[in-house]
């Protein structure tokens, strides 16, 4: 129905623009193309899986636990690993690929390569314009949105927020205003990876956690990123909405299987004749 | 190329000598084709600066169609496997376009993706491609002559791709991943070298991918899986970028350390991810590429001289 979709997309929407940001700000500040994005993710929603499930922990606790667990994961392979290389790109994607390879198989070896359900925060479903949404659909929506404008916010309005874009736009003429590139680099990834365990925690409820689901959103995150464009948060926001959407509608009115192929074409289409996104800033 | 000969040697000399073992020759075949997908990876990677994670997209679309006409169509080999070639080589094109117009480290992205979605595909229709099960058909070619074919074939690709990377052609590709900007600039027609370079990456990687389902008479979508062109990206990388025979090496040594690794396979794909990033930091050149610049170090400065020069670099 096409009821469904609507709204729907707009979960999807939120939760990949959430997804996509995280990957775009380290990309367009320390021009690192974190491979590794996708399993960020999925590590996160594995976190508060086994804290919950296996160790016990009450759920809100766990969370809290999975985003700062995944935070500081993400600061240490960025110190421990990508730092070293930060000279050549093609290395540094090389080096993403692997980490993230090895936390997938991490994954596998440990908790097991089924899918696992992570509990939902809220129980209980209403009904939108007739369309049954379980309340943590609507949560997980809305603290995404939020997440964005507050991401947004810092940006615009702080002062690191200022010193990133400033970083993002030009590396060498930030350092010569007095800005500390390496700390920003650092609280960038650090902001990365928080959200991109946010995102984790606000998705493992709503969907089947297995850990191939990195790739797959490590596919997404670039998707949105390409079609969004480097430099607008909510220009990130409409193209997940986009992608939510085009999803779905190939989901629902084609095929399931050929969702990914549709996006593809989306992305192909928009590196071929707008490489820049459609609300991109910058050069790519 | 004194090397590859004796190379060569010992490998024809190891049907005889193992009493034609189906495992020593269904391994070696295996390995070889591997080598080959190594190699024809570098000539992207090492050469041309595009680093393909989604490799396998040739092999594995020349392999399926040639499957497709085998099990669907009575035409004549010969016509299958140029189908096949050809369709692996079109192939490229998708990851080829969208890669022309920015720059070069998202081809490895986009080499990802494609893959990927070869990947569902192949395993959700499955009345066309047989879904996890994949095309077989009947035993076609003996396995002893393809392991010839084979070894003609990684033998032939090694050759060629350095008659190439020495050419003009070669030069040109290297002038791209040096500098695509001044390439550009000193008029080089950087889109349509790119393409080439994807395309012949992706004609080798289509024969070797025909000559792996005709060893197998089977198919299945595992060919597209992320894990499968990994191994190519490790291979290819631990071999030694931008030395052609380094990653064929790397291929075969790699494949055959997969075949040792079988008992305890559950930690086969962490080891070779830890080996890709092991390598990415510590011997950008690869094991061939340390052991190249060793040789020369020591040959030509004599010992002392080369540890001068270590120290300062």
């Amino acid at each position: 129905m096409v009821e469904s979709i609507v709204v729907y997309g707009i979960v999807w929407a939120a939760l990949y623009a959430l997804m996509a940001l995280g990957f775009s700000l380290i990309f367009s500040v320390a021009k690192i193309l974190n491979l590794a994005h996708g399993m960020l993710i999925m590590v996160a929603c594995y976190v508060v899986y086994v804290l919950v499930a296996n160790l016990n922990f009450p759920l809100g606790v766990s969370i809290l636990a999975g985003v700062a667990i995944i935070a500081l994961l993400g600061i240490l392979l960025y110190a421990g690993f990508m730092k070293r290389l930060r000279g050549s790109i093609n290395r540094l994607v090389l080096l993403t690929g692997g980490l993230a390879m090895i936390m997938e198989q991490a994954i596998i070896i440990s908790v097991g390569p089924h899918s696992k359900f992570v509990p939902s925060m809220v129980k209980g479903s209403l009904s939108i314009i007739g369309v049954e949404v379980s309340y943590q659909q609507v949560l997980s929506t809305v603290i995404a949105f939020i997440l964005i404008t507050l991401l947004w916010l810092f940006l615009q309005r702080s002062k690191s927020g200022r010193a990133i874009r400033a970083v993002a736009q030009d590396r060498d003429v930030a350092a010569t205003l007095g800005i500390n590139v390496e700390k920003i680099f650092t609280i960038t990834m650090a902001i990365s990876a928080t959200l991109a365990a946010m995102a984790g925690v606000l998705i493992a409820p709503i969907q089947a956690v297995t850990p191939e689901i990195g790739w797959g959103m490590m596919g997404s995150a670039f998707a949105v990123t390409i079609l969004g464009g480097i430099g607008s948060v909510w220009g990130m926001a409409i193209a997940g909405a986009i992608i939510a959407y085009i999803e779905l509608i190939t989901a629902f009115f084609i095929s399931p299987v050929l969702k990914e192929a549709a996006v593809f074409t989306i992305m192909a289409l928009t590196l071929i004749f707008k490489p820049s996104g459609l609300f991109g800033k910058g050069e790519v | 190329m004194i090397t590859i000969l004796i190379i060569s040697l010992l490998l024809v000399a190891v049907v005889p000598a193992t009493n034609h073992s189906f495992f020593i020759i269904s391994l070696l075949t295996a390995a070889l084709i591997w080598s080959i997908q190594a190699a024809s990876w570098d000539l992207l990677a090492g050469y041309t600066g595009l680093f393909n994670f989604g490799h396998m997209l040739f092999a594995g679309t020349a392999a399926y169609v040639v499957a497709l006409v085998e099990v669907n169509l009575k035409i004549p080999r010969p016509l299958v496997i140029l189908a096949g070639f050809l369709a692996g080589i079109l192939s490229s094109l998708l990851i080829g376009l969208p890669s022309l117009r920015v720059r070069s480290v998202y081809f490895v992205l986009v080499s990802f993706v494609v893959p990927l979605i070869m990947y569902r595909i192949t395993m959700s229709f499955t009345r066309i491609f047989g879904g996890e099960y994949g095309l077989s058909i009947e035993r076609v070619y003996s396995r002893e002559s393809i392991y010839y074919v084979v070894m003609v074939l990684a033998a032939f690709t090694v050759i060629i791709l350095r008659i190439l990377v020495k050419s003009r052609l070669g030069i040109t590709l290297q002038s791209i991943r040096e500098d695509e900007e001044t390439a550009r600039a000193v008029g080089i027609n950087v889109p349509f070298y790119k393409l080439l370079a994807c395309a012949v990456s992706a004609g080798f990687s289509s024969l070797a991918g025909i000559c792996y389902f005709y060893h197998m008479s089977h198919v299945g979508p595992e060919i597209f899986s992320i894990m499968s062109s990994f191994n190519v990206v490790i291979m290819g990388l631990t071999g030694g970028i931008g030395t052609l025979f380094g990653s064929a090496l790397g291929g075969l040594g790699l494949s055959l350390l997969l075949e040792f690794m079988r008992p305890i396979s559950i930690y086969r794909n962490i080891t070779y991810a830890a080996l890709l990033v092991a390598v990415v930091m510590l011997f950008p050149g690869g094991l061939w590429g340390g052991l190249v610049s060793f040789w020369q170090k020591t040959r030509v400065m004599g010992v002392e001289e080369s540890d001068k020069v270590r120290k300062s670099e």
